[in-house]
């Protein structure tokens, strides 16, 4: 096989393959991405680590058809040093490559293709349009609040799904996710003329979503959705991911929204987020609590970390009921305060046991949830 | 305390009084002996034996399952009356201490009058017997206190400590192994006496400089080590030597078990969970490799610490090798008055779902149709 690529196309191939190949081991399988030839004018990129799969077809000059594997990590660190023109590729003898740009020529060790795990195309004429910026809209508002406890594996990803919405012509698309300690549900309605035959419905794995935010981040594109067997497809461009769903129950997350709750405020999100900021500046990993008091008039944010301080810090607010106190991680507030939309939050609460909401009326459908530490 | 488990057993039960006992695993299973009565010890039964082949030595011993919680509970009694004394208290373990009362000794004249006392209220408000050591330094007290067991005080003054410590074999010297034992024998060394009288430039040369420097040191009664009262710990734990090197896998489980058992009990004794669980594996060679996971919250559940520690097992070569060790800690431990995060309420019914299927990390039971959110 022997091909020629521009430099720039073949370095954003490689560059959308490194968060999925597998970096530490350089004889694995994994480690390694498969390029095949298509027709007279193309070449199919692929790499996988079962969980997460991207094939994606790119312009080339085919010179010999064939296919080939390159070290995901080494061809990219070969390529990135690499101006941008013309790039030969050629498969060497026990399958090493070589690559040639201008007067610059290297050898790369390689694995024979055949030893790549197979990846049918997937038929994506099923699912649903969306545009890039609403679902990654739903992903950046609660790809923080994933589980990363390996233990808890049903909460290793966001919940997703989408399902013909009371609307006629529009769809209702909700991304949920929860470590324990909180959660994160976002709700959107997008117009479209596809009809789903049925809702979808999967948890989509952490690492397989952050490689779609990285990817939807650099690209232009929109973006069609569908599922077949136990993947979840997100297509776009020329290119397709697929991932794995895990494939256990989701909680139940709406029982743990409370519905009603005693006391609501409303608060100016930057202020909050600034204060919240420069209280934790005396917390520490050991100690991340801050104490959110509400008392006539204001809120009154504070640490008591024995080993470097105390800070008290106070911020307006219109509240005339029982003053109340509760404690809360300030990572938890500060991850949501970053994310969720308008000038004004409004938070509620209970007790310093029950768990918190934060919403924001120029942000219907998200509801973010924390649970207290308790002091 | 002499025979703690054992003599805990024989208090509470006037029936065991005067005969061999035996507390650890079943006779006819893969258990091991946690502790057993000096009238079982005359039959040449010894702590962390097959539990099998203590019942073959002695047919008329009679073996009780060990009961943590009690043996915990005399061992804060004990803890108690100890800090009576001096705040000075370093706990070797459930049944072990060292006290300094150089300067502060609750208004005793002298040392022996303080461990005079203690003994008297060990036995007349525990029912139990202990032994004590008096003596200048640390490893001599330790000396002393085994040197009239069971229920024996030995009271060794400044001037007396060479002749107490020469005439002993050099195996009682703290550091001194197997292997030492026949590298110092090579060298015609087998007392303490003979170890003192060597030149240390040919000890230090043999043994190397940290080793020969430290029991050139102890031969010559010196051990410098301060008395640590132990309220910073900063992690709970439990390991066995075996006597024989344990092959089997699941016999390797039984005793993380245990060890996580007597952890938990620990941690639930001082009301410390802690977040980092640790396990410690020793080869036949003397390698010893550990393993630890960080949990996303603390605990002091012995199943949960039980299961961690047996899925790190499976990161080791243990059960392909033979141990001759096994240890389990946590650490990470929540401070006294830590604020404590709190989970949302469904958390408890995934933990409780995790732990009933058996699921651990790493291989994940699939469902056979995916997710759906469900009870």
């Amino acid at each position: 096989m022997k091909i020629k690529i521009e430099q720039r196309v073949l370095l954003q191939a490689l560059w959308r393959a490194q968060g999925i190949i597998d970096k530490k081991s350089s004889l694995n399988v994994l480690a390694h991405l498969l390029i095949e030839t298509v027709g007279n004018d193309a070449i199919r990129i692929s790499c996988t680590d079962y969980d997460v799969g991207l094939i994606a077809t790119y312009q080339a000059e085919i010179l010999e058809p064939g296919k080939m594997t390159l070290n995901g990590k080494h061809s990219f660190d070969v390529i990135k040093s690499l101006p941008n023109e013309q790039v030969t590729l050629e498969l060497q003898d026990n399958h090493w490559s070589k690559v040639e740009c201008a007067r610059s020529s290297f050898k790369l060790a390689g694995i024979p293709a055949d030893d790549f795990p197979e990846q049918q195309e997937p038929d994506v004429t099923d699912g649903f349009e969306v545009d890039k910026s609403t679902l990654l809209r739903l992903i950046d508002r609660t790809i923080f609040s994933v589980s990363s406890d390996e233990s808890r594996m049903t909460l290793n990803g966001v919940y997703f799904r989408a399902e013909q919405s009371e609307e006629p012509g529009s769809m209702r698309l909700t991304m949920v996710s929860t470590d324990g300690h909180r959660l994160s549900k976002v709700t959107t309605d997008v117009m479209t003329p596809t009809t789903l035959a049925e809702p979808v419905d999967a948890i989509v794995h952490r690492k397989g979503i952050h490689e779609l935010k990285r990817i939807l981040e650099s690209d232009e594109v929109g973006v069609h959705v569908s599922t077949q067997g136990n993947n979840i497809i997100f297509s776009y461009g020329n290119a397709v991911m697929l991932i794995r769903q895990i494939e256990d129950s989701f909680p139940e997350y709406e029982k743990v929204i409370p519905k009603n709750s005693k006391i609501s405020v409303e608060i100016d999100k930057l202020e909050f987020l600034e204060n919240v900021r420069r209280t934790a500046t005396l917390t520490s990993s050991k100690l991340l609590v801050v104490r959110f008091a509400l008392e006539r008039d204001k809120v009154v944010l504070s640490t008591n970390n024995p080993e470097q301080g105390e800070a008290h810090v106070e911020m307006d607010v219109d509240y005339d009921g029982d003053s109340v106190a509760v404690g809360f991680n300030h990572r938890y507030l500060q991850d949501v305060l970053q994310v969720i939309s308008g000038p004004q939050v409004t938070c509620k609460i209970n007790d310093e046991f029950s768990p918190g909401v934060i919403e924001s009326e120029e942000d219907p459908g998200a509801t973010f949830v924390i649970m207290p530490m308790r002091l | 305390m002499d025979a703690f488990f054992a003599s805990v057993e024989q208090r509470d039960d006037p029936l065991l009084r005067g005969r061999p006992v035996v507390v650890g695993g079943d006779p006819r299973g893969r258990g091991v002996v946690a502790a057993c009565s000096y009238e079982a010890r005359a039959f040449g039964i010894h702590s962390a034996m097959p539990a099998a082949r203590a019942a073959r030595l002695c047919r008329e011993a009679v073996f009780v399952r060990p009961d943590f919680k009690r043996y915990s509970e005399c061992s804060r009694r004990l803890h108690d009356i100890l800090r009576h004394y001096t705040t000075l208290v370093e706990p070797l373990s459930l049944d072990e201490a060292y006290l300094d009362v150089t300067t502060e000794r609750g208004g005793h004249e002298s040392a022996t009058a303080v461990a005079r006392e203690i003994r008297a209220r060990i036995r007349d408000e525990l029912g139990l017997t202990a032994s004590a050591g008096v003596a200048p330094v640390k490893f001599v007290a330790k000396l002393a206190s085994d040197f009239r067991k069971p229920d024996g005080l030995t009271v060794v003054r400044p001037g007396e400590v060479g002749r107490f410590i020469e005439p002993l074999p050099v195996s009682h010297l703290w550091g001194v192994g197997p292997a030492t034992e026949r590298r110092l024998r090579k060298l015609k060394i087998t007392t303490v006496g003979a170890l003192a009288a060597f030149p240390r430039e040919r000890l230090l040369a043999t043994l190397g400089v940290a080793l020969g420097t430290h029991l050139h040191m102890l031969a010559h009664g010196n051990d410098d080590r301060p008395v640590v009262p132990d309220r910073v710990a900063k992690q709970r734990g439990a390991e066995r030597t075996f006597p024989v090197d344990v092959t089997e896998r699941s016999e390797m489980d039984e005793i993380l078990a245990t060890l996580a058992k007597e952890t938990a009990q620990e941690l639930m004794r001082e009301g410390r969970p802690g977040r980092r669980v640790t396990i410690k594996v020793r080869y036949p060679d003397f390698t010893t490799v550990s393993r630890s996971r960080t949990l996303f919250d603390p605990t002091d559940d012995s199943e949960q610490i039980t299961q961690t520690a047996q899925a790190l097992l499976r990161r080791t070569r243990a059960g392909e090798l033979p141990v001759r060790l096994l240890g389990v800690s946590v650490g990470n431990l929540v401070e006294a008055g830590e604020p404590v995060q709190l989970a949302l309420p469904f958390m408890s019914s995934i933990i409780r779902r995790i732990r009933d299927s058996g699921i651990d990390s790493g291989d994940f039971a699939a469902s056979p149709s995916p997710n759906r959110c469900s009870t």
